[in-house]
């Protein structure tokens, strides 16, 4: 019985690297980055998260950002984020243009969930072209969902909202 | 006839009573796993990891820096006695550039204050250099990464690498060893965070927590209700007449 449970424990630890190998490129994210800059991408740069800054992230999140900073890449108004936030279990890797506060491009990069991946797709994604935040935090047209994408069209969604905010941050910093 | 099925009826129920108690425990809670976090809770308890014979590994790599202890132990990663982040296959090295600890694990490099908080998880997607042999100081304690396509040097904030000379000046930093040593802490810290609630009371609920036979116990369970429900309404209809 023991000899059962310990397989089980195994399967149990297995499970997340397994997961994780999985893990479905649409694109690189340096590849997004060279792209999103017609081939010639700035040095990257890093926005520092301070405790008001992570406070408004972990508002849209729903949790708070890990880590202290965030890597990005500017050329005049505008910059570029590679961001990652969990569907359901795994995350999704999402690289998010923003240019004149608001958003030029949204492309899903890395997709390492089981369930969920029709977010990839143009006919999802285009919905984000223009979008802008309103004056309560979120996006100022409503993106309509996938059936059975819920959870992955919702972390898009929220890094697109991560992405405008981080973009306002950045200009608002001296 | 009337009273011996009263007595058995009554039996049977004191019998199955118990079971009846931890399925109702169990399955109410695995009706509210998400409210409850049974998936994110994780079992604590020595003797329950005992019983799953669930354990942690016996060894660990380990490298000093800057007065910290950096230690891959299974494919946790810890810092002193704080995990910094999971899974990794390997721990390729650490050093510190006078800011920030940079430890080179897996595929990926982590970037700690020195008190320990993660600043930032590179990868090979952000430009890291790929198959990370080495971790050294080059001069103004810049961090130098040994790949097999070359040398690399990191700029001060550690945001980009660029490739170095085979002469550069740097100094190679001591690779991770295998370690016994002052790891329970770690073990028991590791051990407690692979099997979870929900786990439990599902294993609970379908009697898998007893092994192979632990279904079978159930299926028995619930044949014993099945006659309890029987007996209990015939003897109720025997009373209105």
């Amino acid at each position: 019985m023991k000899h059962i449970l310990k397989h089980l424990a195994a399967l149990l630890v297995a499970t997340l690297p397994l997961a994780l190998a999985h893990a479905a490129v649409y694109q690189e994210p340096a590849e997004f980055v060279t792209e999103s800059f017609h081939g010639k991408p700035p040095t990257p740069k890093a926005l520092w998260l301070t405790p008001e800054l992570k406070k408004q992230m972990q508002e849209i999140l729903g949790h708070p950002p890990t880590g202290m900073r965030i890597r990005y890449w500017q050329d005049k108004q505008r910059t570029t984020w590679v961001l990652d936030e969990i569907g359901k279990e795994l995350p999704i890797t999402t690289g998010i243009v923003i240019n004149n506060d608001t958003i030029e491009r949204v492309r899903v990069l890395i997709f390492r969930e089981s369930r969920g991946w029709e977010v990839r797709h143009d006919f999802f994604t285009d919905q984000f072209r223009g979008a802008g935040m309103n004056g309560k935090g979120s996006l100022d047209r409503n993106i309509d969902g996938i059936s059975g994408a819920t959870l992955s069209v919702r972390a898009v969604e929220k890094l697109a909202r991560v992405a405008l905010l981080l973009d306002q941050t950045t200009k608002n910093t001296p | 006839m009337h009273k011996h099925l009263w007595t058995w009826h009554r039996r049977l129920g004191a019998l199955i009573s118990v079971v009846v108690i931890f399925l109702c425990i169990s399955g109410i809670a695995l009706n509210h796993t998400e409210g409850l976090k049974l998936d994110q809770r994780h079992v604590q308890a020595g003797w329950l990891l005992d019983w799953y014979g669930i354990d942690a590994p016996s060894d660990a790599w380990s490298v000093q820096v800057n007065g910290t202890r950096i230690m891959l132990l299974g494919d946790h990663l810890y810092a002193d006695d704080k995990l910094i982040a999971a899974p990794f296959s390997e721990l390729h090295g650490a050093g510190w550039n006078g800011q920030m600890i940079a430890i080179a694990a897996g595929a990926e490099m982590l970037l700690l204050t020195p008190e320990l908080t993660l600043v930032e998880r590179m990868t090979v997607s952000e430009g890291l250099p790929a198959d990370i042999q080495a971790v050294g100081n080059g001069l103004a304690d810049r961090i130098a990464l040994r790949t097999p396509d070359g040398l690399w040097l990191t700029d001060r904030q550690l945001l980009g690498w660029e490739p170095a000379e085979e002469g550069a000046e740097i100094q190679w930093l001591p690779a991770p060893v295998q370690t016994t040593e002052n790891i329970e802490g770690i073990r028991e810290h590791y051990r407690g965070r692979i099997l979870n609630w929900e786990r439990v009371f599902l294993d609970v609920h379908s009697g898998r927590i007893l092994g192979s036979a632990g279904p079978i116990l159930m299926d028995l369970v619930a044949l014993m209700l099945l006659g309890l429900a029987a007996s209990g309404l015939w003897l109720w209809s025997r009373r209105l007449r």
